[in-house]
């Protein structure tokens, strides 16, 4: 610590720096220096593409059959690199388009998720008192629901719609992230420079959305980065088991279920959205991991 | 002398990090001999105790060292493990800083120091912990029987450090490494443990290395010294020659930046006449009080940081408040300006009530006081700019300036306070702790306040940047006529820069005088006793300084009868007796005590 702060002083001497560094700004250059989270960054990225422009790129559509494949299995000269489902549809365009519904559920659970979450822990844990013991009861409220009971209690009374599944998973994730950010301004607040915009007479509100909320970027992009994988195994979870998105539109979980029940007869049509899932998910874990040692200064 | 039991020879130490290689030893050579002290002074970073780092080899992973280290002919550099760990411990022992932190929490005292016995000498059980006792005694440890079987986080600061010093001393090392042993305690106690060190050395013939930072301990403790500088020894010799005649620029330059209290009558400060000036801050008997965790169902008890505490703030003036760790005084700082609530009293703030203003008039009153803290880097918003946290309080108070004006205000401000202006765009941690305590005044000052309270502003800083630090704050002062309450354990600090000063014991006002005669003329036995523990830099007035030691404090805090330590005739007959402020002369007011025996 010391020592950087000695290489600074002299970079100042020297004037080599003219605009400063934030802690945002050195993290995110650490994790630039980690490789196995920037390969994971760029599977990422690669999914990312595939799944909103491969569609466009494929002959086939996720819902039409191709009336002479059927059950057929990979292979580059019919152009079904994936194979076909026992509809004919091409598993490739299907499993593209499953990938992109689950990134979307899983990026508006997450915003939604940030979004309260900040909010809500924010204001509880710096305002304290019995404001924060009423908020964070609620929370407590929540989270004593059983995740999946309410979930299909919703879908049992609205019916099956896609939307009300964003909206259910966000309005439970963001309980978990309420609490850390609680957690992480309980310990912000006591720090000496909420002191002093309190002594500046900086109104409270104003104190919790610019020096609060700025330095809790480290918790919360690392807690969002483990949610997104999160969410998209809860998705495939609730698919399984027929709750999520339904036939013709596809998820990867529903890909998954209905590959595991022709496991033996039709085994690519597991085999492959199951390894995308996986490669999604592993890169997320990674690249969440590499933000985790990227904020957490201590270790360097 | 006859042959050296250490020898250090061109030893480097250098550090593989991510912005390259840091040089933090750079090629010393010291010898040290049995029996005495030797002093290495140095400001952070300095790399004073990454040398000895080196010798127990406890330096960090990324460190690489080169050049010798022997310990009467074995080089300690080439050691295996074993013999490393028969060396280290046993011959040579260490004592850090932060007693809190190197003791381990979950181990009760005795059990950590059989351990080394085991270790080292093989030692049974039984034996071992008669002799944890009698060292445990030998520290002044009151009641080591039961203190023996407690935890860490039981003991005092002090007590903590003393068991330490028992652990590293029960092999009776040949060497004894303090590395800044007393710099975390207050001045009372850090005298005892350097005395308890001076005995340990004439008697047991430990040298000891005493690294620190602080002259005044240097001069108590070392015969010899070596004053380090960005890795070198830039001045090697005896404490005569180093204090009365250096040589080196740098070593002229340390020592005479050290505050000294006996110099510290004549200095110019802001000259205010305090008679004659309004008051600011009016404060009357304040009480602040903390709620202690209540059992099941039973509300906690109130801890009184403050008690009863009434004091006056003049325009223009230096008020300076001294006191030990828990006397309450940043308590009091953060509710003169109302950053937390009292219980009882009140505190007049220009004629008005301030603990009853309304939060649109809080605002108001605000914008003519402010805080400096203690510690520079936490005190500023880790994800703001310099320039943003500076302007901050401008836009609070002043929001219909443009924001040029905004921004060359904050230029000029940063102007006057030293600081670069293209710094604005920078970030806390890419500063250094004084560029960053330099900011938190600027913030301050931004809004031409008419009272700024520095709560230890200079404590955390090196002594050089400390100096340059209460210049700016004379000059600010000079300048602008704003009034400061200097609060500081460091009475040489205080001695230096107030026009009166307030004594604090815990949470009540012990003594309030007139800067010049509180130093020279202190009535209450405990001022006398925190005047006579701060170390002075100059090794022949230290030698002839008798120490002043009054009735132990030996209840607790929360106890209301620890308010009568130095008034036990009234233990018997009223234990909740609060000491009065009687005007012994014109300004000079000191509590209520009895004529004590030293």
């Amino acid at each position: 610590m010391s020592n950087a702060l000695d290489s600074n002083t002299e970079n100042e001497l020297n004037g080599e720096l003219s605009t400063g560094r934030s802690l945002t700004e050195a993290a995110l250059a650490r994790f630039r220096a980690n490789k196995g989270a920037m390969a994971a960054l760029f599977i990422l990225i690669f999914l990312i593409l595939a799944a909103f422009l491969g569609p466009y790129a494929l002959p086939f559509n996720y819902e039409d059959p191709d009336w002479n494949a059927f059950k057929s299995p990979p292979s580059i000269e019919t152009g079904h690199y994936f194979g076909t489902d026992q509809n004919g549809r091409d598993l490739l365009a299907r499993t593209l388009y499953g990938t992109r519904v689950s990134l979307i559920v899983a990026l508006v659970a997450t915003l939604v998720s940030i979004f309260i979450g900040v909010s809500f822990g924010a204001v509880a844990g710096y305002f304290g008192g019995r404001l924060d013991q009423a908020m964070m009861r609620f929370v407590d409220v929540m989270y004593a629901l059983p995740y999946i009971l309410f979930v299909i209690l919703l879908m049992v009374v609205f019916g099956r719609n896609v939307y009300l599944l964003f909206a259910a998973i966000g309005a439970l994730e963001w309980l978990t992230m309420a609490r850390i950010v609680r957690g992480q301004t309980l310990s912000i607040k006591h720090r000496e420079f909420i002191e002093a915009a309190v002594a500046a007479g900086v109104k409270p509100i104003t104190i919790v959305f610019r020096h609060i909320v700025p330095n809790l970027v480290g918790p919360v992009v690392i807690y969002a980065a483990l949610t997104i994988p999160e969410i998209i195994a809860t998705e495939s979870f609730l698919s399984y088991l027929g709750f999520g998105v339904q036939e013709p539109l596809t998820s990867l979980g529903t890909l998954i279920a209905d590959g595991a029940d022709v496991l033996e007869v039709l085994p690519w049509l597991l085999w492959f959205p199951a390894a995308i899932l996986v490669a999604l998910l592993l890169s997320l874990l990674f690249i969440g991991d590499g933000l985790r040692d990227a904020f957490d200064a201590r270790e360097h | 002398m006859t042959n050296p039991i250490l020898t250090i020879e061109d030893l480097t130490v250098t550090f593989k990090t991510q912005e390259g290689l840091v040089n933090a030893v750079n090629g010393i050579s010291c010898e040290l001999y049995a029996g005495e002290c030797l002093g290495i002074v140095g400001e952070s970073g300095s790399g004073k105790s990454q040398t000895f780092l080196a010798a127990m080899s406890l330096l960090a992973k990324n460190a690489t060292v080169s050049g010798a280290i022997h310990y009467k002919g074995t080089s300690l550099l080439n050691l295996n493990r074993q013999e490393r760990n028969h060396l280290l411990g046993d011959r040579l022992s260490m004592i850090f800083q932060d007693p809190l932190t190197s003791l381990t929490p979950h181990m009760k005292v005795g059990e950590q120091m059989q351990e080394v016995l085991s270790v080292h000498q093989n030692m049974g059980e039984k034996e071992a912990q008669q002799l944890c006792e009698q060292w445990l005694y030998r520290v002044r440890i009151p009641d080591a029987k039961q203190r023996i079987n407690q935890y860490p986080h039981e003991l005092s600061g002090g007590m903590r450090q003393r068991v330490m010093i028992a652990m590293a001393m029960l092999c009776k090392p040949d060497i004894l490494i303090a590395d800044e042993p007393s710099t975390a305690l207050d001045v009372t106690v850090q005298a005892d443990i350097l005395d308890l060190m001076t005995e340990f050395r004439t008697e047991l013939g430990t040298a000891i290395v005493l690294i620190t930072h602080d002259m005044g301990v240097v001069a108590r403790m070392c015969q010899r010294i070596a004053v380090m500088q960005s890795g070198y020894f830039v001045e090697q010799g005896t404490a005569d020659e180093i204090f009365y005649q250096p040589q080196n620029d740098y070593t002229k330059m340390l020592l005479a930046a050290v505050p000294r209290l006996n110099a510290a009558s004549p200095t110019p400060k802001s000259g205010i006449d305090t008679s004659k000036q309004e008051a600011l801050l009016d404060a009357r008997h304040v009480v602040t009080e903390y709620k202690l965790p209540g059992k099941w169902l039973k509300p906690g008890k109130a801890f009184r940081a403050v008690n009863q505490v009434s004091l006056t703030v003049h325009k223009g003036e230096t008020l300076g408040i001294v006191g030990e760790s828990g006397s309450g005084k940043s308590t009091l700082a953060r509710s003169l300006i109302r950053l937390i609530g009292i219980a009882d009293g009140q505190i007049t703030w220009l004629g008005k009530d301030l603990h009853s203003l309304d939060a649109q008039q809080l605002r108001i009153a605000r914008s003519d006081m402010q805080i400096v803290f203690q510690d520079p880097l936490a005190s500023l918003d880790p994800s703001r700019t310099i320039g943003y946290s500076i302007t901050e309080p401008l836009g609070v108070h002043q929001p219909s300036l443009t924001a040029a004006d905004k921004r060359q205000r904050v230029m000029d401000m940063m102007n006057s306070v030293g600081l670069d202006s293209s710094l604005y765009t920078r970030y806390p941690h890419e500063l250094s702790g004084g560029q960053n305590q330099r900011v938190g005044i600027a913030r301050a000052m931004i809004i031409n306040p008419k009272l700024v309270i520095c709560d230890e502003a200079v404590s955390a800083l090196d002594v050089s940047i400390q100096a340059q630090i209460m210049e700016l704050l004379k000059d600010l002062q000079r300048r602008t006529g704003v009034a400061i309450v200097f609060i500081s354990h460091d009475l040489s600090v205080v001695s230096h820069l107030a026009d009166r000063v307030l004594v604090m014991y815990r949470g009540a006002v012990v003594e309030l005088a007139d800067s010049i005669a509180l130093f020279h003329n202190a009535r209450h036995p405990y001022t006398q006793q925190l005047i006579a523990a701060v170390p002075i830099p100059d090794p022949k007035i230290e030698s002839q300084r008798q120490r002043i030691k009054v009735n132990e404090a030996t209840v607790s805090a929360l106890n209301p009868a620890s308010q009568l330590r130095f008034m036990p005739s009234k233990l018997d007959t009223d234990p909740n007796y609060m000491p009065k402020l009687i005007e012994v002369s014109a300004g000079h007011w000191v509590a209520e005590h009895d004529e004590l025996k030293q």
